[in-house]
């Protein structure tokens, strides 16, 4: 009787951890989508396995290969352990030590929580392990040397966790966490200085000079350069399907980041980013002095 | 008699002239400015439809005649895209013409797609023509992404 008692028990107990790691494990999901990682950590080609990485992107610096980020030992992060990758998110920095560019928009995701962090990486060490060696990137040469990006993080990075800002509402909160941190969106459209670094008080006015060498447009409360004529609605709308409000698509890089991440965050989500964005007023005219 | 004659005469040349609008060839230009019209008109339809169809107007006795408008030009995509008309000012991308095959598949997809919103809003169910508008809106969103310079949005 006892046996089966006890049998019973560890039974529960096994099954809710089991449990417990089927909802970290699908927490971290969503947020990888959250995160916009599958973008860029998956390759062009068409039958490209989902982030084993090897997408080409050209900068101004010289064109940067994203690695493979499944949970292979040799090629991929098999062997990361938690620390390691909080390491990478929230400093740029590699197992090895070395430094990354901010082509892996860290500068974005050292506002991210360690909760969601880690969820996302129990969801990246369930997937199917490929073994796809990563590509070497190629930059200007004053970038070769490995300490060019320590240098570049000397000058240009701060890390630090997101702090919610109590005067505005957990909507407000919760989309500028996952517009400014997780769905990096300044990342393409907030300009950069010449080093590269983004230019906070220009937050989301456009970058003429965005990946892949294209202009990407403003999304402030500008009326003109923006998207102050969007509603709430339209923003969430355009967020879900991709849609403009004038009917048209998005092509291009948004039209990824709509299939890959926005399309599949709740609504509650969206509505919340929506919020945030109506609150980014077009602020080029106040440089801090 | 000759008031008759005058107005026959006038009579044909009308008809001729709406038979063969275009007497010369269509120029690169022209191809590319009606491409841009069309895929405009879609535009418009499309933002309409979704207007009524999510709610944020009240006009759903306007949804039917926005669907098959949407079905009208979807059937003229694959006539928009001639040889040479890449050239000129135009976001369309070289991979059109240089892909054929996938390019007229996509083509074929969204042409479908705008067939298939005209029969959702036809059945009146709403399950149905949000489905189906977000099917439409994929195929827009898959061939601009592929095949569509994403300088701004225009065409």
């Amino acid at each position: 009787m006892r046996i089966i008692a006890a049998l019973v028990i560890f039974f529960f107990h096994f099954a809710s951890t089991a449990t417990a790691q089927d909802s970290l494990v699908a927490r971290g999901e969503y947020l990888l989508h959250a995160g916009g990682c599958i973008s860029c950590h998956t390759a062009d080609e068409e039958d490209a396995v989902p982030l084993a990485g090897g997408r080409a992107m050209e900068t101004p610096y010289g064109t940067f290969y994203s690695p493979n980020i499944t949970p292979d030992d040799e090629t991929g992060i098999g062997r990361w352990s938690d620390e390691e990758f909080l390491n990478a998110l929230w400093l740029g920095i590699g197992p090895d030590g070395s430094r990354y560019f901010p082509a892996f928009p860290y500068p974005s995701y050292t506002g991210a929580s360690e909760e969601d962090l880690l969820a996302i990486k129990a969801y990246l060490s369930s997937i199917e392990p490929v073994h796809k060696p990563n590509l070497k990137n190629d930059l200007r040469w004053y970038l070769s040397s490995r300490f060019a990006a320590r240098a570049w993080q000397k000058m240009n990075f701060e890390p630090g966790r997101f702090q919610e800002d109590p005067e505005r509402s957990a909507e407000w909160n919760r989309g500028a966490y996952l517009a400014r941190h997780l769905g990096h969106c300044g990342e393409c459209h907030t300009p950069r200085s010449k080093t590269g670094k983004l230019q906070q008080f220009k937050e989301l006015s456009g970058n003429p000079a965005g990946p892949d060498g294209k202009k990407v447009p403003g999304i402030t409360q500008d009326r003109e350069d923006g998207i102050g004529r969007w509603s709430i609605s339209e923003i969430e709308f355009f967020l879900e399907i991709g849609m403009l409000p004038d009917g048209d698509f998005a092509s291009g890089a948004m039209s990824k980041v709509v299939d890959d991440n926005t399309s599949h965050l709740t609504d509650s989500d969206r509505h919340a980013i929506a919020i945030y964005l109506k609150s980014v007023k077009n602020s080029q005219d106040e440089r801090p002095k | 008699m000759q008031r008759l004659f005058a107005s026959a005469i006038l009579a044909l040349l009308i008809s001729l002239s709406l038979s063969n609008p275009v007497g010369a060839e269509t120029t690169a230009e022209n191809a590319i400015k009606y491409r841009h019209a069309v895929m405009g008109t879609l535009a418009g339809h499309t933002s309409a439809f979704s207007m009524i169809a999510f709610g944020m107007v009240d006009h759903p006795e306007f949804l039917q005649s926005h669907a098959n408008a949407l079905a009208d030009a979807g059937a003229q995509l694959k006539m928009l895209f001639p040889a040479g008309s890449g050239e000129g000012e135009t976001h369309a991308l070289p991979a059109i013409w240089e892909e054929p095959e996938k390019f007229a598949a996509a083509i074929d997809n969204a042409e479908k797609a705008t067939a298939n919103l005209r029969d959702a809003a036809a059945s009146g169910d709403r399950k149905t023509i949000v489905s189906a508008f977000k099917a439409l809106g994929q195929s827009c969103k898959g061939c601009h992404e592929s095949y569509r310079e994403d300088d701004d949005h225009d065409h």
